[in-house]
């Protein structure tokens, strides 16, 4: 079964997952940050940022988050080749994509402990 | 993992507190001068790695779904013919380009009026409402433990974080802090009065917090004298949300609302008599069911811990503004503010009615 099938953990869900443990996300403010994929049922990714981080796999939306974004299975699939689609069919946020950006950043290749070190050179 | 040192879990506390408002970048570098400045010039940048690879460590072994979704996403990419690298790669390109596109999407910073309505519009958990109950009856109560229960609202969260439009910079979070701070030094000097439905003490607790939340709109809008009329309706609102009964609701909008005492002392006319701001406060009294003496009390509280928490009035060097005696207690050095005291402790006028064409 593949990423967008509605059945399994899409993809995207997986990848964040590893992608934050990798990461971190210690550092990054308070927040509840969660990304959804809808297929025959939605699933949900939850980060909560901050000194006591942790994520979590949902079989439902998240309450009370600073921001959310749900996408529709095509739209991340695409997304998880790389190559989200500039008009997405299913594609709902809401919150302070502010903290959105942080979270994403904070995902790229280099850890933060990487680029503290480089920061202090 | 190896245990962290005093110094090294102060910089992961400093971190964390600068990473709520600052890039990573700036964070470390501020968490890295704070605990110097706290621990001397001793605690290195490798004291610093070793403590935030310590807690990246530490929320790794707390992420008991990991081992499951890396071999998931392992066979995920077999599938695909990809590396779990590339796939992750292709993930990472993935989302930067779903959030530019959500950046530009994304309407321009909210309004304070906006963040407001988004106030209105929030329901506190039970939780919220246990919290607070147990915060706002303490003995002392603790200001910052409240401003955090009500910053459960994203749209209070916002607005505490607005600009209070004063001379001096603060935010609202941070002059509702010098508020409590000033309550909690000045109450002792000023005691309440008893008035039968209305725990006073459990609403000072939550006043500070509160009283200026609608000034950024009236900012906005260039004029603060129209604060009120945003400040109040969410005041209200949380207040019930939070279980305070009507009487305590009541007399809270016409703490926050009227600033008699202050348009006197501060107001700009200079010819303002205690006589009109008695018969106004008293006029106030009368619709709350308060006796006037009670009512004047309360307000002379509020208005000493709002206004002595602006250090720039507090502290000015000439000593224009406030007197403080032998004991601590802070009183108004406008001699018609003694004046308006003399008139309630000696009784004088009666309330005058403010219902405009009665004699």
């Amino acid at each position: 079964m593949g990423a967008g099938d509605g059945m399994s953990t899409p993809t995207l869900l997986l990848a964040l997952e590893a992608l934050a443990a990798e990461s971190g996300l210690v550092g990054l403010g308070p927040s509840r940050i969660a990304v959804g994929v809808r297929g025959q049922r939605e699933q949900w990714w939850l980060a909560e940022c901050g000194p006591n981080a942790r994520t979590e796999l949902l079989e439902e939306r998240p309450a009370r988050c600073d921001f959310q974004v749900l996408l529709g299975s095509r739209e991340a699939e695409a997304l998880a080749t790389g190559q989200f689609p500039e008009d997405p069919q299913l594609l709902l946020a809401r919150g302070d994509v502010r903290l959105f950006r942080r979270l994403v950043d904070r995902l790229r290749p280099k850890t933060w402990l990487e680029l503290r070190v480089d920061q202090s050179k | 993992m190896d245990k962290l040192n005093k110094a090294q879990w102060t910089f992961l506390q400093h971190l964390a507190v600068q990473a709520k408002s600052r890039s990573s970048e700036e964070a470390v570098a501020i968490a890295l001068v704070r605990t110097r400045h706290q621990f001397g010039d001793n605690f290195f940048l490798s004291d610093a790695q070793v403590a935030m690879a310590h807690a990246t460590a530490a929320e790794k072994m707390g992420a008991p779904s990991l081992k499951a979704a890396r071999k998931v996403l392992g066979d995920r990419a077999a599938e695909l013919g990809r590396s779990p690298e590339q796939l992750l790669s292709q993930v990472r390109t993935g989302l930067e380009q779903l959030v530019t596109l959500l950046e530009e999407r994304a309407a321009p910073p909210a309004s304070a009026k906006s963040q407001i309505d988004r106030a209105l519009a929030y329901t506190p958990s039970k939780a919220d409402q246990q919290d607070l109950a147990r915060l706002v009856a303490a003995p002392r109560p603790d200001g910052d433990a409240i401003m955090e229960v009500l910053a459960r609202s994203p749209g209070i969260a916002a607005l505490f974080d607005e600009w209070i439009g004063t001379r001096e910079t603060y935010s609202i979070r941070e002059h509702s802090q010098m508020v409590h701070a000033q309550l909690l030094e000045q109450a002792p000097h000023y005691p309440l009065p008893a008035v039968p439905g209305v725990d006073l003490q459990r609403l000072f607790a939550i006043l500070p917090a509160l009283h200026d939340i609608g000034k950024a709109a009236a900012v906005e809008l260039g004029d603060t004298k129209l604060q009120h009329g945003f400040t109040v309706p969410l005041l209200e609102h949380v207040l019930v949300n939070f279980g305070f009964n009507p009487k305590e609701i009541k007399m809270a909008e016409a703490i926050v609302e009227h600033d008699a005492i202050g348009n006197m002392v501060a107001g700009p006319n200079k010819d303002a008599k205690p006589e009109d701001a008695k018969a106004e406060l008293d006029a106030v009294a009368a619709e709350l069911g308060v006796p006037p003496a009670d009512f004047f009390k309360i307000k002379v509280l509020f208005f000493v811990i709002d206004a002595s928490a602006y250090p720039l009035l507090r502290e000015d060097p000439e000593g224009r503004f406030f007197v403080r005696d032998a004991a601590g207690k802070i009183s108004p050095k406008d001699p018609r503010f003694a004046q308006l005291s003399g008139l309630y402790e000696h009784g004088a006028h009666p309330p005058r009615s403010t219902a405009p064409g009665l004699p």
